[in-house]
């Protein structure tokens, strides 16, 4: 069945969220106090700012938090354990197109074969509204790349979608938690009508212009499926590696934790998990000391290959990546995603120009 | 939903110490009706938490069949370990589990079995021992050998002793160091193959031990002929979850929680660093 879309004009976006603030806590763009933009509960209507770039952090933190307890335990007479559930609702509002797929990425591992209850039970209560970006936020964005925006067809995981046109916003629902949403205060929204629908065309013809679209991840895939990217290439990229990790914790796909206990008496503590990382070096260290991934590249293949390889696109429905761009923000040595695409690129091929990685010409055959 | 991440409550029944570092716990479950519905197959594995130390996954040693509680085998190597090895019968300790796939059993029907254990890698292939011989004519002829580092090193001494005596199956040891009270052969285990006589078109080998005799025991078995498919051995990893989540133990596309922790040849030869 075809939803309705809907119009609310720019000024008429306050009163609805302060009426959505009532649903739960209300997850959404604000300007930090460093001026930085940030996905933050707010506290007040005014803090929000939906012409924030974005977040450098994903939202994922608020449904995979980076430290979570699983269960409590008790010793003495009787041992028992007490699992906790966090059940608060939470509405995301304004969440950029590739932090939804992130989290319905996040979704469908977490829910295959063994369900992970306590991501599910954040997920079940939480409602996603998407902003589309008709412009790049950010010059690291490459999402239409990766299919990761930069907005969202019906299905593709949002409640609600906000699309920016001149001084107003087209407002489309995808499920019943969305149009709940828009139920909070019906008196804002009128019919989208076809000048509505016809700017909004307009803008989408512009979109491949405005960001730019190139072939890497396709070819990424290719040369990490058929294990095509020689040996020194990976030598040479895991060597700039310095397993600083932010890679990953940036990364609205990442998924890895680890788990530990804590207690001062062996009487009463818990067990928690947090993130983890397959970049770092101990991730595979045994109890033994031997560690059967302890080469730095392959370390580092080990993250490219699970975000790229076609075994791994098979099993996930898609690629690992979504073009956020975090990665390329925060690698302070350059190898990150987008950099890592490039240097495929010029595989087998003379360079143009001399990037520090650039392949030097082959003089024997 | 079920929490998979939730371990249930386990009584430690009986503690027998196997050598130096090694002990066999007796588990029994405190809640009869999860006890009952608690099925397993050889080669599987649980997470055994110590609580407020962590959790760790142990092979099953025991076979299938075995009312409300099975038996592991745990030589004390890191922190969850060796907390395991200081409690006694009557502790608790929690279970998650069983997870991973087994080794396969149905299949070997009417086949020769070739076992090769080394050290603290014959407990898992113990539990499908006990499996083979619950329904002994269904398979052909069974043959164990297994290599310790030293006579000390050697577990389940009684159990070697009635598989020795029973005459249906044929039990063949060998220590990589002898020592005064060692009058058996000496030398790794693959050194024991010139002993059996087996075919290889109709035999399935189970291997599991330490990487290093892994990687000859499979290169033996495939000097002698057998086919990679025919060869079965289990992968270990560091391992969190036990359910394909946190990441820790996949080797190329493969989970050894889930797809794993029994491989054929076969399929371990196409994976990225090998054992």
């Amino acid at each position: 069945m075809a939803r309705r879309v809907q119009v609310i004009q720019q000024e008429a976006v306050p009163p609805w969220v302060a009426a959505l603030m009532t649903e739960g806590t209300l997850i959404g763009p604000r300007h930090g106090p460093n001026g930085d933009p940030q996905l933050a509960p707010l506290q007040a209507v005014e803090e929000l700012n939906l012409a924030y770039t974005h977040d450098l952090l994903p939202p994922t933190r608020y449904l995979l938090p980076p430290t979570e307890v699983l269960f409590r335990f008790q010793g003495g007479e009787s041992l028992s354990l007490s699992p906790e559930y966090d059940e608060r609702r939470r509405v995301f509002f304004g969440i950029r197109s590739c932090d939804v797929k992130g989290i319905r990425y996040q979704e469908q591992f977490f829910r295959r074969d063994f369900p992970d209850i306590y991501f599910l039970t954040r997920l079940e209560n939480a409602t996603l509204v998407s902003l589309a970006c008709m412009a790049p936020p950010l010059p690291t964005c490459f999402c239409p790349c990766c299919d990761g925006g930069p907005l969202l067809k019906p299905g593709e995981g949002h409640d609600l979608q906000l699309t920016p046109l001149q001084g107003r916003y087209l407002v489309e629902a995808d499920s019943e938690a969305g149009d709940a949403l828009v139920a909070k205060a019906p008196e804002l929204f009128r019919e989208a009508t076809a000048a509505d629908l016809a700017e909004r065309e307009e803008l989408l013809s512009q979109i491949d212009q405005r960001f730019s679209t190139t072939g890497y991840l396709s070819r990424g895939i290719s040369k990490v499926t058929n294990d095509a990217v020689p040996e020194e290439v990976w030598e040479e990229l895991a060597e700039r590696c310095i397993h600083c990790g932010g890679c990953a914790y940036l990364c609205p796909f990442c998924t890895c934790f680890t788990v530990s206990d804590r207690s001062r008496d062996g009487q009463q503590g818990e067990r928690f998990r947090r993130w983890d990382h397959c970049i770092l070096a101990g991730f595979t260290r045994e109890a033994s000391g031997h560690n059967p991934r302890d080469r730095k590249c392959e370390q580092f293949k080990r993250r490219f290959f699970h975000k790229l390889s076609y075994q791994y696109l098979q099993r996930e429905g898609r690629p690992g990546c979504v073009g956020c761009g975090r990665c390329l923000t925060t690698c302070m040595t350059a190898v990150d995603m987008a950099a890592v695409l490039m240097r495929f690129r010029e595989l087998g091929r003379k360079p143009k120009w001399g990037p520090p990685w650039a392949v030097k010409p082959r003089t024997s055959p | 939903m079920e929490n998979i991440y939730l371990p249930h409550l386990t009584q430690i029944a009986a503690v027998r110490r196997e050598t130096a570092d090694t002990q066999t716990f007796g588990l029994r479950f405190a809640d009869p009706a999860f006890g009952r519905s608690f099925r397993f197959t050889p080669g599987q594995f649980v997470e055994v938490s110590v609580f407020g130390v962590g959790e760790v996954p142990i092979g099953f040693a025991s076979g299938p069949a075995q009312g409300n509680g099975f038996e592991i085998t745990v030589k004390a190597m890191g922190s969850v370990t060796r907390a395991l090895h200081r409690l006694q019968a009557g502790d608790w300790v929690g279970i998650r589990g069983p997870f991973g796939n087994s080794f396969p059993y149905e299949e070997a029907k009417g086949q020769d079995i070739l076992i090769v254990g080394g050290g603290i890698g014959l407990p898992p292939l113990r539990s499908l021992i006990e499996a083979f011989l619950q329904q002994r004519d269904a398979f052909g002829t069974i043959a164990i050998l297994y290599g310790a580092r030293t006579p000390q090193d050697r577990v389940y001494k009684p159990e070697l002793d009635r598989w020795r005596d029973r005459g249906d199956l044929l039990l063949l040891e060998t220590v990589d160091v002898g020592d005064d009270t060692w009058t058996g052969p000496v030398g790794v285990v693959t050194t024991l193959f010139r002993q059996v006589t087996t075919d290889p078109s109709r035999t399935i080998a189970y291997t599991c031990g330490p990487p290093i005799m892994i990687k000859f025991v499979i290169q033996d078995l495939l000097k002698l002929g057998f086919a990679e498919d025919r060869i079965v051995s289990t992968l270990e990893r560091y391992m969190k979850c036990g359910v394909g989540k946190c990441g820790h133990c996949a080797i190329g596309p493969k989970y050894v929680c889930v797809d794993g922790p029994v491989f054929t040849y076969k399929q371990i030869k196409g994976l990225p660093e090998p054992p």
